[in-house]
């Protein structure tokens, strides 16, 4: 008898070991859940979710001391599409996820679930909405400027990355001031690339590279504000065929991978190519063989905008207005400028560029102070209204893209079949 | 019924003992199954409401060139990969099994070791093997005085790269299976041969493939499950990519994209129900193909 009430012991141990396998991470929060937050003393617990580069570890660290009455277990996840998915998959599940996020320029798609998240406007977010770039903030609000989900953290304007020596040997303008005088437009900057494709038998980036970059600099991209699907029109037919131009002119490098667009790099074959601000440490890295010979420059045509972050915080939180402080704190101008020091993310905060601290000069780069090239950049940043079937669109027209290099396909036939193969995929 | 529950609660405790598994696999295993079904007929992007569609999900996909242009990849990707692997693995098996041959534990485990390596890794490497400009075999081909070969730019060619990473990984497996099932087969019967003056061919032929029948089965039902199932290949070497990468696209691959990245779940839900009455048939046809004469 004495053994089995031993053994039913064990076993209902084995079984809520198990149990609670499944729900981890509940434990350390029910310690607060109860008590509502609401007495003065005691500990709020914040649960955050960012990826490495998201934010300086060095930031959190200053958020924790700043805010004594809340412990924040940073919990820090894989970058990229895992990211979204997990995130997806907590707003589905409708549980108690965490409390404070981070967000990247996906961040748009994620206003027509705006209910799951906590309107920062409610915490007081106009106060410092000057502070941040105009085009920045609307990515994270509504159509009607009513909600906000996020508070921005850097941007990733778009510059021109290119050879210093190339540009000289070819005899075209080779400073950043030259080049935003003297090559002001897209057609400017293809000409360009074929004198020195015809000195120097470089190329630029992808043809994939191309269209991207054009389209950054569209004040219309696949969707109207209403998401009428404008995709097939002026604007985007205008990129597509200002990537089809360079290719057909024998200036785009075909790549197959990362692994080959680095060696390309490398052995001096792209000249110059358009590029996000964080390409600097792939660059740095990819090419050590070219150090000292690159230079960026205000990009011919515009600048565009690809990527950058930011913090929200979820409806499911019991602490709005202690994440909005948090979030608001780890966003700050100073945090930021931490943040741009320690792993190059560009701030969305206007006000700190002319900061004498932000001064970035970079001997990759031949010394040039890389902030003033960004800073003029993220300015002048236009965003096209964006819509949930954006990356389906953006796969589609690109994969078509691909094959006019890839398998030599007609470029107007590829149009055709991508834009059939979008309005399928739309018509469901 | 009453007497069953009576019959439970008595050895409740053992039914405690068993019960992890059965919580797991409810939680992690049936419940998502009959939810997919669920699923299938519905529009759902993961966040929103579900919206009962009915076999609109089915309909659609019938309708997608891309659909079946994923399915023929699959079925080139299967044809390429696995036939001659399994071809060669069974030439090797019966090979390290042949008793001329020494050092047969240092064969079984070269041969296995591809097999526990990461599949990402192997990817990568391929990848650079097969690079266009800066691959490792165009670089021996100009070397030898031949043309590149833009591998990844045709179908053939991406064909090529993902079936050759099948092979390499899978060789090594099944030759071991293979060597079990030859290790089952009676000395007397190849002593007996021998006798009789039967050549190295006529054996194998004669004794060994008829005799190891049930492990042919086993092995081929497994590489068309696996087969029809790739997905980190050609994902790793195509997905992100630069390029076209034309052929790589799987069922899988396709599955995953409509789900994952374009958010259409109960889409994705039905795919994979026609992946499974797919692999269901192949299997049943491998069934019948290779059973027919042993009852």
């Amino acid at each position: 008898m004495k053994f089995k009430a031993y053994s039913s012991a064990l076993l209902a141990l084995c079984f809520i070991l198990v149990m609670t396998a499944c729900s981890s991470n509940s434990g350390p929060t029910q310690g607060t859940n109860g008590s509502d937050g609401s007495k003065g003393n005691e500990k709020v617990t914040l649960k955050m979710w960012y990826w490495n580069g998201a934010i300086s570890d060095s930031t959190i660290e200053a958020a924790k001391a700043k805010f004594p009455n809340i412990t924040l277990q940073a919990e820090k996840l894989p970058s990229g599409d895992d990211y979204l998915t997990k995130l997806r998959t907590t707003l589905a599940g409708g549980g108690t996820g965490p409390d404070i996020v981070a967000m990247d320029a996906w961040i748009s798609s994620m206003i027509t679930y705006k209910d799951k998240f906590v309107n920062l406007y409610d915490q007081g977010a106009h106060d410092i909405e000057s502070k941040y770039l105009d085009w920045k903030w609307k990515m994270a609000t509504d159509a009607e400027n009513k909600y906000l989900i996020g508070l921005p953290i850097d941007v990733a304007p778009v510059v021109l990355y290119y050879r210093t020596d190339l540009f000289q040997q070819a005899g075209v303008p080779s400073t950043p001031e030259a080049i935003r005088n003297e090559v002001k437009t897209y057609e400017d900057y293809l000409s360009l690339l074929k004198k020195v494709n015809e000195a120097t038998g470089t190329k630029t980036g992808t043809i994939a590279d191309v269209f991207g970059f054009l389209l950054g600099q569209s004040p219309e991209k696949f969707f109207d504000k209403d998401g009428n699907y404008i995709g097939d029109q002026a604007a985007v037919k205008k990129a597509w065929d200002g990537a089809v131009k360079a290719f057909q002119e024998g200036l785009t490098f075909q790549t197959s991978n990362d692994t080959e667009k680095n060696a390309a790099i490398n052995g001096g074959k792209i000249s110059s190519f358009a590029g996000a601000s964080w390409v600097v440490g792939d660059l740095t890295s990819a090419a050590p063989d070219t150090k000292g010979k690159w230079g960026i420059a205000y990009p011919p045509g515009g600048p565009g905008n690809q990527g950058g972050s930011f913090f929200g915080a979820l409806k499911s939180t019991k602490y709005p207005k202690e994440a909005y402080e948090v979030i608001q704190f780890l966003t700050s101008p100073e945090n930021l400028l931490t943040a741009y020091k320690e792993f190059g993310n560009y701030p969305s905060t206007p006000e700190i560029y002319d900061n004498p601290e932000m001064e970035n000069k970079n001997d990759f780069f031949g010394g040039q102070d890389l902030s003033v090239v960004y800073g003029e950049a993220a300015k002048d940043v236009i965003i096209a209204p964006t819509n949930p079937q954006d990356d389906m669109v953006a796969n589609s027209l690109i994969d078509s893209l691909k094959e006019v290099d890839g398998v030599k396909k007609d470029p107007e036939q590829a149009w055709k079949e991508a834009q059939a193969k979008i309005k399928r995929q739309l018509s469901r | 019924m009453g007497a069953l529950l009576k019959e439970i609660y008595k050895s409740r405790t053992s039914y405690l003992f068993i019960s992890p598994f059965y919580i797991l696999f409810l939680v992690f295993g049936l419940f998502p199954l009959f939810f997919s079904m669920y699923l299938a007929v519905h529009s759902w992007d993961g966040i929103g409401e579900m919206k009962y569609v009915g076999v609109g999900n089915f309909i659609y996909m019938f309708n997608d060139p891309t659909f079946w242009q994923a399915l023929v990849n699959n079925v080139a990707l299967w044809l390429m990969g696995n036939v001659p692997m399994l071809i060669c693995a069974l030439v090797i098996a019966f090979f390290i099994n042949h008793t001329l041959v020494r050092f047969k534990g240092f064969f079984r485990i070269a041969f296995f070791l591809p097999n526990i390596t990461a599949m990402v890794a192997v990817v990568i490497i391929f990848q650079s093997l097969f690079g266009n400009e800066y691959g490792l075999i165009n670089f021996f081909l100009v070397k030898l005085g031949m043309e590149k070969i833009a591998w990844l730019n045709s179908s053939t060619g991406v064909r090529t790269a993902i079936a050759s990473m099948i092979t390499w990984r899978y060789l090594g497996y099944n030759a071991i299976i293979y060597l079990s099932g030859l290790q089952r087969i009676p000395k007397d019967l190849y002593e007996a041969a021998e006798l009789d003056g039967a050549t190295t061919f006529q054996t194998f032929t004669k004794i060994t493939l008829p005799m190891l029948r049930s492990i042919i089965l086993f092995t081929v039902m497994m590489s068309t499950i696996g087969g029809f199932q790739i997905f980190t290949e050609p994902q790793v070497l195509a997905g992100n990519s630069q390029m076209p990468y034309p052929g790589s696209d799987t069922v899988v691959l396709y599955m995953f994209r409509e789900g994952f990245n374009y958010q259409h779940y109960g889409y994705a839900a039905s795919v994979s129900w026609i992946l499974f009455v797919i692999i269901g048939i192949l299997s049943i046809v491998n069934w019948k193909f290779f059973n027919k004469s042993e009852d």
